[in-house]
């Protein structure tokens, strides 16, 4: 079953002066449970790719369509609001909120989504574990490294029960062992719970770890393979 | 909504210096605020009590006629019978009842026009307190012919002294000039300079025999027990006395001056406040502009991650109100202690004095402040708060959360 399909996906930025063709006609669909990896030199338009599936940003032709809706059709506080309940975040960078602990960091969404307490609390302590921080759930952001950061904002994602699980770059500021460390944990998560992840690196032991690796040049697809070869290291 | 305050709160002390620096200047401005308020509102509240005790009583009656023309003719209908069923109420602490008339003092060299005040003496006392401000010489109730009391001031000017005779002049009801000689029994100060120089008391006895009309009056003049039943009494009297030619009033309306002080006073504390408001407000929202610029990215991803616009226009304003209440709580309580104080141990005013005394203040006053006041300041504290916090929620509402989160910091 598709979860995301993009038709025909372009992006202008700047069309009045300096015109910057970030996507030219990307069409790509996404099966529920896949591990994709979108790779491509920098400036390839993986963020860009990215932001627009996400929602956060317009195509200006084309559309996106996750299960069913057309998310550039959403404006304002329904888009936020699809975005709630249907995608999980992980940026490169400063992705918790630093005044609050990990804990509640994660349980933050689910707060959002007004999910009832006890079912915040199990799945807060059920997540951590699983990103193997059930000894850091008081911990701020400044407290723990940067893996751990990124570990639970891995958590945090999917906390809200998303469609999908969107990581730009979610291991550009890690040294490699954090960055298999939180690859792993990505990769249990989608086994675990066939949840879909997507995410973009120009990391080659990245890269490794995913089950079809898309790669991007100039806004286009220029490869779409599937690896039958993933190596796990629990 | 917890976790909205929580985060609000936390974001505070992320910067604690600037927080701090905010917090201190509310503080100062809610201290000073509290301050003068408590001032102005003591000199009003004592101006009033002092207007009331000494002058005007809390409800005046005259008949009909005079309140048209202030001549000594004009006299309220059964004067005596009334003052004695006024006295009689048990609302009443004392009443008094006294003939008015325009007219002249001279003493040897000198002259002076007057109000002169024709009173009874012990009833005089009892409802306006005139013996204790004697500073000189006896009352009226001396076993004398004609004694007089004039004010301090008068006496300065017309060169003369305690013992000495005057000559009062005035018209009576027949329309013919009357000079009697009068003695001085005494002096009397009164807050509000004019009053010195204008007003002389004499015995209503003698005054009403003097002007034609023995024993009548054409102002009574009522203090009651408990000032706060003074509508439900007027407006009893009022009705007791329908039909008849008489006017009954309270304090107010018969002495729009004091009313006229407390808008004014009222007026300026009202500025005042709203100064200092303003000026905190710039602070404020200057302070929340900042916090919210650094913040681009952090709240790109919020609203990235599914925060709506309401919780994080929500989260700012909360931000911003308890940055604002931390502050002007710490002012108030600051202000409340040395408002204490300064009711302990006396403001002086004598610098102003000179300028206050003419409206009818007192040199050294002890400032309190009613707790209505602070529950006011807090609110108006509040309601800056949340207007000084809707510049800076509009600017994070209108980041975009994808370029926020491209920026560099
Ligand atoms: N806001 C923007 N305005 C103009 N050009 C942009 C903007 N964002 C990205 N670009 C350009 O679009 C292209 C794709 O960028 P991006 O999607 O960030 O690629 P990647 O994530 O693969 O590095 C680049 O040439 C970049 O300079
Ligand atoms: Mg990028």
């Amino acid at each position: 079953m598709k979860v995301i399909e993009t038709r025909n996906l372009s992006k202008i930025y700047n069309p009045d002066k300096v015109p910057v063709h970030a996507l030219n006609g990307v069409n790509l669909a996404i099966e529920r449970g896949e591990f994709t990896a979108i790779v491509g030199p920098s400036g390839s338009g993986k963020t860009t790719l990215l932001n627009i599936i996400g929602g956060l940003d317009n195509p200006t032709s084309g559309s996106v369509v996750v299960e069913g809706t057309e998310i550039a059709k959403l404006e304002g506080n329904a888009l936020i609001n699809f975005r709630l309940h249907n995608i999980g975040f992980v940026f490169q960078a400063y992705n918790l909120i630093p005044v609050l602990t990990a804990k509640e960091n994660v349980e933050f969404v689910m707060l959002l989504q007004t999910r009832p307490k006890g079912e915040r609390e199990a799945r807060v302590i059920a997540l951590l574990e699983a990103v193997g921080l059930s000894d850091k759930t008081d911990k701020r952001p400044s407290e723990l490294s940067g893996g751990q950061q990124q570990r639970v904002a891995v958590a945090r994602a999917l906390a809200s029960k998303p469609k999908f699980v969107l990581a730009d770059e979610p291991t550009a500021n890690l040294d490699s062992i954090s960055a298999e460390n939180l690859l792993d944990i990505m990769l249990k998560l989608n086994q675990e719970e066939n949840m879909t992840f997507i995410f973009s690196t120009h990391d080659a032991r990245v890269i490794r770890r995913a089950r079809r690796v898309v790669t991007l040049e100039d806004g286009r697809i220029k490869k779409d393979l599937v690896q039958n070869e993933v190596s796990i290291n629990f | 909504m917890w976790m909205l305050l929580k985060i609000a709160w936390r974001n505070i002390w992320r910067n604690p210096t600037r927080s701090l620096v905010v917090m201190f200047s509310l503080a100062i401005g809610v201290w000073a605020t509290v301050f003068i308020l408590a001032i102005s509102d003591s000199l009003h509240a004592e101006s009033l009590r002092e207007g009331i005790e000494y002058k005007y009583g809390h409800v005046q009656l005259h008949s009909r006629a005079y309140k048209k023309r202030q001549e000594l003719g004009n006299t309220v209908p059964d004067a005596p019978e009334l003052l004695i069923s006024i006295q009689e109420a048990p609302e009443v602490e004392a009443a008094t009842a006294r003939l008015l008339t325009a007219g002249m003092i001279a003493s040897a060299g000198y002259s002076s026009n007057v109000q002169i005040r024709g009173v009874m003496p012990a009833e005089e006392e009892a409802t306006t307190l005139l013996k204790t401000r004697l500073t000189d010489g006896e009352y009226l109730d001396v076993d004398r012919r004609n004694p007089i009391i004039i004010g301090e001031k008068l006496m300065e000017k017309l060169k003369t002294g305690v013992g000495k005779k005057v000559v009062l002049t005035f018209e009576n009801t027949a329309s013919e000039l009357v000079s009697t000689s009068f003695r001085i029994a005494g002096t009397f100060t009164a807050t509000q300079v004019r009053d010195e120089e204008t007003m002389v008391f004499v015995r209503k006895e003698g005054l009403s025999r003097l002007a034609g009309i023995p024993g009548e009056a054409n102002e009574l003049v009522a203090k009651l027990k408990d000032p706060r039943k003074l509508d439900t009494f007027v407006s009893q009297l009022k009705g007791r006395l329908a039909g008849q030619e008489i006017v009954v009033e309270d304090w107010e309306q018969a002495a729009p001056d004091m009313a006229m002080v407390s808008d004014m006073i009222f007026q300026t504390d009202v500025i005042v406040t709203i100064i200092v408001l303003l000026a905190l407000a710039f602070g404020i929202v200057n302070t929340m502009l900042m916090a919210v610029l650094e913040r681009f990215k952090e709240l790109g991803i919020l609203m990235a991650v599914g925060m709506n616009k309401l919780r994080v226009f929500a989260m700012i304003v909360f931000e911003t109100t308890l940055l604002s209440l931390a502050g002007a709580v710490g002012g108030m309580a600051f202000g409340f202690l040395t408002v204490l104080l300064a009711n302990y141990t006396g403001v002086n005013l004598s610098l102003f004095s000179e300028g206050l005394s003419g409206w009818g203040f007192k040199e050294v006053i002890h400032p309190e402040l009613e707790a209505r006041v602070y529950l006011i300041i807090t609110i108006a504290v509040i309601i800056t708060a949340v207007l000084a916090s809707f510049y800076p929620a509009i600017r994070a509402l209108a980041l975009n959360p994808s370029e926020a989160i491209r920026k560099e910091i």
